[in-house]
């Protein structure tokens, strides 16, 4: 049926900002995490969304092909953000150079708020997707009554 | 979850309504029409369950994901007792009618 169809793609779309919304409590919970297994500072991690296509039986692509709608979104890849780490003065911190400075994650807890912000609303904006979904087949069941 | 049944009677249904002479194969009977979109009904309402199920072990990866295949078990209820309806109608209309 058309209308549960149309559901999976708003539930691609939660699963994703799920994700998205457990790497920034990653970011945020490693923003003074100075020695990773590498050795180095925490990188703050991103989501990069993508369109999710129907894997399909060659057989299925013409059927398919006149509702040129997808499957929702997913995640295609967690990248790090290659922005510089901060430096911070602090002779005493056990990772300080020779010099006293500590190289800290180039986690900004400010846009990680922003972040989450933006990943609860669009949860939320696609919760009501779905509620709407649920209602246009509701109503359609109220045809001839 | 398999509504590909329920979609088939779907297409089916008008059939009976607009030509009583060509009714489709299977469904040629009240009862076999209302027999299927009740199994339709109870394969949902198994997956709805399934579902539940596996949240209230902590198994399943998303809550929403849980609560979706609610929704549409839900939905797929609400069609078959749509259809059971008319079903229903359309008997009790014939059984009236006078001989």
């Amino acid at each position: 049926m058309g209308f549960l169809n149309s559901m999976n793609i708003s539930g691609s779309a939660l699963t994703a900002q799920r994700l998205r919304m457990d790497v920034i409590a990653e970011n945020i919970a490693n923003a003074n995490t100075t020695r990773t297994a590498t050795g180095q500072p925490y990188r703050r991690r991103l989501v990069l969304f993508g369109e999710r296509n129907a894997k399909l039986p060659f057989s299925d692509y013409l059927s398919t092909a006149q509702s040129a709608v997808g499957k929702g979104v997913r995640v295609t890849q967690i990248i790090e953000d290659e922005s510089p780490m901060k430096i911070m003065y602090d002779p005493s911190h056990p990772d300080c150079d020779e010099n006293g400075y500590v190289r800290m994650p180039n986690v900004d807890t400010v846009k990680e708020m922003i972040d989450m912000m933006s990943a609860t609303r669009s949860y939320e904006a696609n919760v009501t997707a779905i509620n709407a979904f649920k209602n246009m087949a509701m109503k359609s069941f109220d045809i001839g009554k | 979850m398999n509504i590909n049944n329920i979609t088939s009677q779907i297409s089916n249904m008008p059939k009976v309504g607009a030509d009583q002479n060509k009714i489709v194969g299977e469904t040629s009977s009240f009862k076999d029409v209302l027999f299927k979109f009740t199994e339709d009904a109870n394969k949902t309402d198994y997956d709805d369950k399934i579902s539940n199920l596996s949240v209230l072990l902590g198994d399943a990866e998303n809550t929403h994901q849980a609560m979706i295949a609610a929704e549409k078990a839900d939905l797929a209820l609400r069609l078959t007792i749509q259809i059971r309806n008319k079903i229903i109608d359309a008997y009790t209309e014939v059984m009236r009618m006078q001989i």
